[in-house]
C-alpha cells in the first residue's frame, strides 16, 4: 500500500514510526505468550517427556532406568496388547467409514427433501455429536440391557423375541455395539459438511445428468460424490481422529469388558500405568497409538487426495 | 433447489427421500423420546409395562437423581470448569491469533505451524507426564488441575478460527484507524473486538461441547478425589442406581435437556464454524 505509506510519512516523523513499530512488537509478544505458556505446558512438555519415558522402566517412585528399546520390544511381543491395538483400529476404522457413508447419503436424502422437514432432520442428526459421550453411552447402555433395554423389548413386540440378545454381554456383538454408538454420534459431521458441499453445486451439474437420462441415485454417484471428494476426505480425518479417542465410549459401555474382549490401547494404558505402575510401558503404548493415529490421518488423506474440480 | 426441468423421477425420488428420512428421524427420536417417558414412571410402573406412559408423573425420579444421585453438584462442577476455561481461551486465544494475523511477528507463519501441529497430538501421548507434574505440584483433584490443561488443549483450533477470521479483515479498516493516530491496542479494542462477534460465538460452542464431555483426563486427575465432573460423576451414578431404571433416565435427562436447548439456538454458529474452513465458497 504505497500511497497510505506515503500519507502515513507526512503525519509521522520517522522516529516515531520507529517506536510504533517498537509498540507493535512488543504488544504482539504481549499477546501471544500466555497462549504459548498454555499449550506449551499441556501439550508440548508432556509429549516430549511421554517420548522420553517410553524409553525408561519407570514404577512411579524410584529412580528412572534407562531401557531404550525394551518397552517397544515388550509392546510387539505382548499378544493382548496387540489385541487392545487391534481393538482400537477397528472401533476407529469400522466406525468411520460407517459414519462417513451414513453421513453423506444422510446429506444427499436431506439435500432432495429440502423445505422444513429437511432443517429438522439436519438438526436432528447432527444433535448426537454434541452430546457427551458419557449420556450417549449411558442412553445405549439402557437401549440395550437385555430385560429391560428398548430393543429387545421391540424385538419382542414384533414377534422377533428369537433375536433378542444381550448384546453388550455377548462378545460376537458387544464390539459392534459400541461400532454403532459411534456412528450414531459422528455421521452428523459427515452430514453437515456434505450437505453445505452439494448445496454449492451448481444447479446445471444435475440438469445436465438429468437430460441423460440419470435419476438421483445416478447423479449422486456419477457427480456428486466424486466432486465433493475433497469435502467428504475433511469430514473422514475428523471423524476418523475422533474415534481413535475409544477411551469414554468403552468406559461408559463396557468397561472394556467382557473380560478383555473391547479393550482398547487408551484403557489398557491407563491401567497399566495406575494399577501397575509400568509408567514407562504405558509411556510407549501412547506413543505407538499416536504413530498409528498419524499414520492413519496420512493414509486417510492420501485416499481422498487428488483432482480438485472447479466449477 | 430449484430446478426448471420438472420431471416424475425428481417428484419420486423427492418422495422416496421424505419417507426415508422420516423413518430414520423416527428410530432417531423415539430412543430419546422413551428415556424422558421412563424418567417421569416409577420403576415399578415401568417394570409392569415399558411402553405405557405414566398414571401419574414421577417427578421424584428427579429429584433423588439431583440430591442422592448428586447430579446437581456435578452439573455445577462442569458448569465451574467449562465457564472458566472458556472464557480463559477464548480471551487468550482471540489476542494470540489478533497477534500472528495482524502484528507482523517474526515467525509468525511457523509459530502458527507449530501451534497448529499440537493438535495431532493425541491425549494419550500427554497425559500421563502431565498427570505426574500435576501431582507433583500437589494439584491433581482440583478445578485448576482441569481448567490448565483445557485451555492448552483448547487453544489451537481456537487460534485457527480466529486467525481465518483476522485474515477476512479489510487492510483498510486498520490502516484508517492507524492514520487517525490510534495505537495497536486501541485498533484491536475498540474496532476488532466488536466485530469478532460471529467466530467467538463459534469457538464457545466448541470449546464448550468439547470440554463439557472430557472424560479421559478427568478420570485420572481426579480419581482419588471427591470432584466429579458430569461424566464422571454419571459413570458412578450408574454404579450406585443401576437398574433403577427411572432415577437413571432422569439423570440422562437432566444433563441431555438444556443441552438439546443450547444446541438448537447455537447450531448456525456450529454449522458455519465446521463448514467455514472445509468448504470452498
Amino acid at each position: 500500500m504505497p500511497d497510505l505509506n506515503l500519507k502515513r510519512g507526512i503525519s509521522m516523523t520517522k522516529s516515531s514510526l520507529k517506536s510504533k513499530n517498537i509498540h507493535r512488537l512488543i504488544l504482539g509478544w504481549i499477546f501471544i505468550l500466555p497462549a504459548l505458556f498454555f499449550i506449551t505446558y499441556a501439550s508440548v512438555f508432556p509429549a516430549i517427556s511421554n517420548f522420553i519415558l517410553s524409553f525408561q522402566k519407570w514404577d512411579g517412585f524410584l529412580d528412572k532406568k534407562w531401557v531404550w528399546f525394551e518397552n517397544y520390544i515388550h509392546f510387539f511381543k505382548d499378544g493382548d496388547v496387540l489385541r487392545y491395538l487391534y481393538n482400537s483400529v477397528y472401533l476407529a476404522f469400522l466406525s468411520t467409514i460407517g459414519a462417513v457413508v451414513i453421513g453423506i447419503f444422510l446429506a444427499a436424502l436431506v439435500f432432495k427433501i429440502g423445505s422444513k422437514l429437511g432443517t429438522f432432520a439436519r438438526l436432528v442428526f447432527f444433535m448426537p455429536g454434541m452430546i457427551p459421550v458419557a449420556i450417549n453411552g449411558l442412553l445405549f447402555v439402557f437401549i440395550l440391557n437385555p430385560q429391560m433395554g428398548l430393543l429387545n423389548n421391540f424385538l419382542k413386540l414384533i414377534g422377533l423375541g428369537s433375536y433378542s440378545n444381550a448384546w453388550l454381554e455377548d462378545s460376537h456383538t458387544t464390539m459392534n455395539c459400541i461400532v454403532v454408538v459411534n456412528i450414531w454420534m459422528m455421521c452428523g459431521i459427515t452430514m453437515v459438511l456434505s450437505y453445505a458441499a452439494i448445496r454449492m453445486l451448481p444447479t446445471s451439474l444435475f440438469e445436465s445428468c438429468k437430460i441423460d437420462g440419470g435419476g438421483y441415485v445416478r447423479q449422486l454417484f456419477s457427480i456428486v460424490f466424486p466432486v465433493i471428494k475433497k469435502v467428504i476426505g475433511t469430514a473422514a480425518i475428523y471423524t476418523l481422529a475422533a474415534n481413535f479417542k475409544t477411551y469414554g465410549i468403552v468406559q461408559v459401555m463396557t468397561q472394556g469388558g467382557p473380560g478383555d474382549i473391547t479393550r482398547t490401547i487408551p484403557i489398557n494404558m491407563i491401567n497399566t500405568a495406575f494399577n501397575f505402575g509400568e509408567f514407562g510401558y504405558a509411556a510407549s503404548m501412547g506413543v505407538v497409538l499416536s504413530l498409528v493415529v498419524v499414520a492413519s490421518i496420512l493414509i486417510t488423506t492420501k485416499l481422498f487426495g487428488g483432482d480438485t474440480y472447479e466449477f | 433447489m430449484s430446478s426448471k426441468i420438472k420431471s416424475s423421477s425428481k417428484d419420486d425420488s423427492s418422495t422416496i427421500s421424505a419417507f426415508i428420512v422420516t423413518f430414520l428421524l423416527i428410530i432417531t427420536i423415539y430412543p430419546v423420546a422413551f428415556v424422558m417417558i421412563t424418567s417421569i414412571k416409577t420403576t415399578s410402573e415401568f417394570y409392569m409395562n415399558i411402553w405405557l406412559l405414566p398414571k401419574k408423573l414421577a417427578l421424584n425420579n428427579y429429584v433423588l437423581a439431583w440430591v442422592s444421585g448428586h447430579i446437581g453438584e456435578y452439573v455445577l462442577n462442569s458448569a465451574i470448569v467449562v465457564c472458566i476455561t472458556v472464557v480463559s481461551i477464548l480471551v487468550i486465544g482471540a489476542i494470540a491469533a489478533y497477534s500472528l494475523a495482524r502484528l507482523k511477528l517474526p515467525f509468525s507463519n511457523l509459530i502458527l505451524f507449530l501451534i497448529l501441529a499440537c493438535m495431532l497430538i493425541p491425549s494419550e501421548a500427554i497425559i500421563m507426564p502431565l498427570y505426574l507434574n500435576v501431582s507433583k505440584l500437589h494439584l491433581t483433584g482440583t478445578y485448576i488441575s482441569l481448567i490448565v490443561p483445557y485451555i492448552g488443549w483448547g487453544l489451537p483450533m481456537t487460534i485457527f478460527i480466529y486467525h481465518t477470521f483476522f485474515k477476512t479483515l479489510p487492510a483498510e479498516l486498520l490502516e484508517a484507524a492507524k492514520i487517525d493516530g490510534s495505537g495497536e491496542l486501541m485498533i484491536f479494542t475498540k474496532i476488532v473486538v466488536p466485530l469478532m462477534i460471529p467466530a467467538t460465538a463459534t469457538n464457545a460452542i466448541f470449546n464448550f461441547s468439547g470440554w463439557w464431555g472430557e472424560m479421559i483426563w478427568s478420570s485420572i486427575t481426579l480419581q482419588t478425589s471427591n470432584l466429579r465432573t458430569i461424566p464422571l460423576g454419571i459413570m458412578s451414578f450408574n454404579g450406585q442406581f443401576g437398574t433403577d431404571w427411572g432415577p437413571y433416565s432422569a439423570a440422562i435427562c437432566i444433563v441431555l435437556i438444556p443441552l438439546v436447548f443450547i444446541f438448537i439456538f447455537t447450531q448456525k454458529y456450529f454449522i458455519s464454524g465446521l463448514t467455514g474452513g472445509a468448504v470452498k465458497g
